[in-house]
């Protein structure tokens, strides 16, 4: 029952909406509109799910001491005090809540991304090396690229923009549309096992 | 030789310590310089170029939070500048939670510099469900009942008139994440949404595609991207000078040359120390 049931309204559901897709008719109009507005209503509890499912995980880990643990609490006394702060004096702009957010989070998270360019400056320099022909093309192709993206390599050679853009649009978007392509009929199919209730694994347990 | 060979060994510090210096300089030490505007840009230029000013608003999308904000806030500004600028109308929204604030902080700004009004000229509705951006395509007033500060739908005197994407000649979605192929797929495909993008540098490549089926107007990408909107906005004399991302674009300059540098240093040490190496006359490993 607790599997049969779920995959049941997955069988139909996915069917039918299939089908709906291609038949231009009022009654099927009304049947999208309707489970369109069902899905919004839906989603709203689901939130509440997700910020109950982020504190559980976080005391749970708290109260089992695993590692980093410390920051659980951080976590936890953030996301009460971010709580607080919106409920009793609102999210508009100038008030405290914006504030923290754009002087406090934002920057903090521009940080963290900002610091990925010292890592990748470092480990560009100490792998990058040609040490066959093929690495030897692939270092060549990202100095054109690098090149090509920067006023410098005009002011260098004026062709270099327009070799760099065809570099990115042709070569590698030949590679690229076959992995599109590969992940595209996976897709597909994963979906299709998800309907016909081959692939059970998103209800969860070992199945 | 050693020397050569130490090139390939600069202590990680030394490297950390050239890359903030080519990033910080170029940021105090400002100089114009003019780019090459690829084909993308262009045509996302001509595309918001094409709006008549005081009708039919664009849409502009916020899907991106503080950690890429660095690189699409400067689009979101030369976009609402030049749309501002020209007298056509922008409707705001964002399926991201943190792009509420950033969204509604860039629209006010522009707004502001152009003496722009809420409600007439453009409409902020800060955070919807992706699923309410789709339901846009059959009901726009059920879809956003509310706009950002609580005013009803029907009380904003731009969005009379709006019935779906029909009545959008434009969506613009700055993202940072994969939301972007869920807008191609959604409202591109079901809805025929015209869309263009905004998008980080290390994402553009994965939607050159949908640029050359035609899927996308027209892409920003990344810093460069935004560089190259701002050249062309005050090309067309929509603003006065260029903004952030041309200045951002000399220390991206700087710091791209460094790391060219320092792998072709790092080459020649590896060369060397090859060169340096004692050939095994076993002829062993």
């Amino acid at each position: 029952m607790k599997k049969n049931v779920p995959l049941a309204i997955v069988l139909v559901l996915g069917v039918l909406f299939a089908v709906q897709y291609f038949v231009p008719s009022r009654l099927s109009q009304r049947l999208y509109d309707t489970t369109l507005e069902w899905d919004i209503i839906i989603s709203i509890p689901a939130l509440a799910i997700a910020v109950d499912s982020l504190v559980r995980h976080h005391v749970v880990r708290i109260r089992q001491r695993r590692k980093g643990w410390g920051y659980s609490w951080v976590y936890l006394g953030a996301a009460a005090v971010m709580t607080a702060i919106g409920f009793s004096g609102g999210i508009s702009e100038g008030g405290l809540f914006m504030n923290l957010f754009t002087f406090a989070l934002a920057p903090m998270q521009s940080t963290m991304f900002a610091i990925l360019a010292f890592y990748m400056t470092s480990a560009a320099y100490r792998a990058f090396r040609a040490r066959s022909p093929e690495a030897t093309v692939l270092l060549l192709s990202a100095f054109v690229v690098m090149l090509g993206l920067i006023p410098v390599g005009a002011a260098l050679w004026r062709g270099l923009p327009g070799l760099s853009e065809w570099m990115m649009q042709v070569p590698n978007m030949a590679s690229k549309r076959g992995i599109t392509f590969g992940i595209g009929l996976g897709s597909a199919a994963t979906i299709l096992k998800i309907i016909l209730g081959l692939e059970r694994s998103w209800l969860g347990g070992s199945e | 030789m050693k020397f050569l060979i130490a090139l390939s060994k600069i202590d990680r510090r030394v490297v950390y310590l050239l890359l903030a210096l080519a990033v910080v300089v170029p940021m105090i030490v400002s100089f114009n310089v003019r780019f090459h505007v690829d084909r993308s840009t262009r045509d996302l230029f001509e595309a918001v170029d094409r709006i008549p000013p005081g009708g039919q608003p664009l849409m502009l999308v916020f899907d991106y939070d503080p950690q890429i904000m660095p690189e699409l806030d400067p689009m979101a500004t030369a976009i609402l500048r030049h749309c501002f600028a020209r007298g056509i109308r922008v409707v705001g929204v964002t399926t991201g939670a943190q792009g509420a604030a950033l969204g509604e902080r860039a629209m006010a700004r522009a707004a502001a510099e152009h003496g722009k009004r809420i409600g007439e000229d453009y409409c902020y509705f800060g955070y919807k469900l992706f699923l309410s951006m789709i339901y846009f395509g059959e009901n726009a007033r059920r879809a956003l009942p509310v706009d950002h500060y609580g005013r009803p739908f029907d009380s904003l005197p731009m969005m009379r008139g709006i019935r779906n994407y029909d009545d959008i000649p434009l969506v613009i979605d700055l993202a940072g994440s994969s939301i972007l192929n869920s807008w191609i797929v959604y409202m591109g495909a079901r809805y025929h949404v015209r869309l263009g993008a905004g998008v980080t540098a290390v994402m553009a490549p994965d939607f050159y595609q949908f640029l050359q089926t035609g899927q996308l107007a027209g892409q920003l990408s990344g810093m460069k991207g935004a560089a190259e909107y701002e050249q062309l906005v005050v090309e067309r004399g929509y603003a006065p000078a260029k903004g952030l991302a041309s200045r951002a674009m000399n220390a991206i300059s700087a710091s791209h040359l460094l790391l060219i540098a320092l792998i072709v240093m790092g080459n020649v040490g590896y060369f060397a120390a090859r060169r340096a190496k004692p050939k095994n006359p076993q002829g062993g490993a």
